[in-house]
């Protein structure tokens, strides 16, 4: 499944820039607010972060990873400096307004997985 | 670096001339006029359609050239009432679509011409080719931000091949600042790159980011004055350390423990000091070494890039306490 298809079905707002998602396919997931968490464990290169911290550092974070892209729940919206940040460094950054708990229940429905 | 890049543009751009044809970059909507047009319809054309020049077309076939000399010509003779087919030019150079373009430059190079006919085998005209739509054309085809990261790894994975000498090493020293949350971990970012442009797996240059993303953490969460990120690439070996002056670790041993943190509650509220920072550097680099006093820590880790490397760690030690 594409990120296009994601972004189309859980009607994300996409907070960087335009890129031809058709072309990015997330490989696993992960959800966690707690960095270093994300650090030790967050699955692979590719994979597609959820979380509700919207501050600076998790565009270090996603690109220390090789994430595909962070979907930010809950509302919480990045400064124009962490968007900016993660244009620089082909970060892909999506908000809604959904909690934690039913936007990884969504990636699951539509066959978002660990063990590809 | 500039200069090279230029050379690298211009020899693609070359590989695409032999590549691309007049019909994939020519202009298929042509603006054409017949021998009988006056030269004042003609005049009018190129006034309000903003070219210099039209082909002369009678049944469908290209029968000459009309360009703005021939137009200018034949006003200062005062004949704006002649026909445009006693002023073209009678036999215009044309090219085919699957002419190469490098065919192509050289018609232009040849005739001096600003724009050719483009015919098919009966001399029908199918479009119309200038200088602009090859140099559009070309840098269409060149690639594009995406493929500049290639160049940009293909040339720093030779850096160590090119440069002969007993020990080559590229050092990156990073500052990093005390109390920066939103820029702290950038470093690692950029580590990260180096490392993949030299030619490193995704793998080692995921753990060497973690690990480097931990240390600058440390350095941003828990020292006075920030510290400074140094890490020295060579060919079997990477070396990282993280140093500052202080306030130090006052119990290195509880801090190695998962979970074990003194991260501040307003701070850990933004995710940050969840105890697993030493923990994850120790599961990520092959060796780690920490000192801590109220004078400052020194943290170091090693990646051994090849079977044996370990023992050139010595190298490196005397090295740095020599220099």
């Amino acid at each position: 499944m594409t990120l296009e298809q994601i972004i189309e079905e859980l009607d994300l707002t996409l907070l960087t820039v335009e890129r031809d998602f058709s072309r990015i396919t997330p490989v696993a997931g992960y959800a966690s607010d707690m960095l270093s968490r994300v650090m030790a464990c967050a699955p692979r290169d590719g994979a597609l972060w959820v979380t509700l911290q919207a501050h600076g550092n998790i565009v270090a974070v996603a690109a220390v990873l090789g994430l595909s892209a962070i979907i930010i729940t809950e509302g919480e919206t990045p400064d124009e400096a962490t968007i900016a940040k993660a244009n620089e460094v082909g970060i892909t950054l999506l908000a809604t307004r959904e909690p934690t708990f039913s936007v990884v229940g969504n990636l699951w429905r539509l066959g978002l997985r660990n063990d590809q | 670096m500039k200069s090279q890049e230029s050379t690298q543009g211009i020899t693609q751009a070359e590989a695409f001339a032999y590549e691309l044809k007049a019909g994939d970059v020519m202009t298929c909507d042509v603006i054409t006029v017949e021998p009988g047009d006056s030269l004042a319809h003609l005049l009018e054309l190129l006034q309000t359609r903003q070219i210099s020049g039209a082909p002369v077309v009678a049944n469908g076939t290209v029968v000459g050239m009309i360009n703005m000399p021939d137009l200018l010509r034949a006003l200062q003779a005062g004949d704006l009432k002649a026909q445009v087919g006693d002023t073209m030019g009678p036999h215009p150079f044309t090219v085919a679509p699957e002419d190469l373009l490098v065919k192509v430059l050289e018609v232009f190079s040849r005739t001096g011409a600003g724009r050719l006919p483009v015919v098919d085998n009966d001399r029908r005209l199918v479009g119309i080719i200038t200088k602009g739509d090859i140099a559009r054309g070309l840098l269409k085809a060149l690639p594009s931000d995406g493929d500049d990261e290639e160049i940009r790894r293909y040339r720093a994975r030779h850096l160590f091949e090119d440069i002969v000498s007993d020990r080559t090493s590229l050092i990156l020293r990073y500052r990093v600042r005390a109390g920066d949350f939103d820029n702290g971990g950038m470093s690692s970012v950029h580590v990260r790159q180096a490392l993949l442009r030299l030619g490193a797996s995704l793998d080692l240059a995921r753990r060497c980011a973690i690990a480097i993303y931990e240390a600058e953490m440390n350095l941003v969460i828990h020292t006075i004055n920030g510290g400074i990120l140094r890490v020295e690439i060579q060919p079997h070996t990477i070396f990282i350390e993280a140093l500052d002056d202080g306030p130090g670790i006052k119990d290195i041993k509880l801090a190695m423990q998962s979970g074990y943190t003194t991260t501040p509650d307003e701070i850990r509220a933004l995710g940050f000091g969840a105890g697993f920072g030493l923990n994850n550097i120790k599961r990520c680099v092959d060796k780690m070494w920490l000192q801590s006093t109220p004078e400052g820590t020194r943290l170091e880790m090693w990646m051994f890039l090849q079977p044996g490397a370990e023992h050139r760690m010595l190298e490196t030690i005397v090295d740095r306490l020599s220099a």
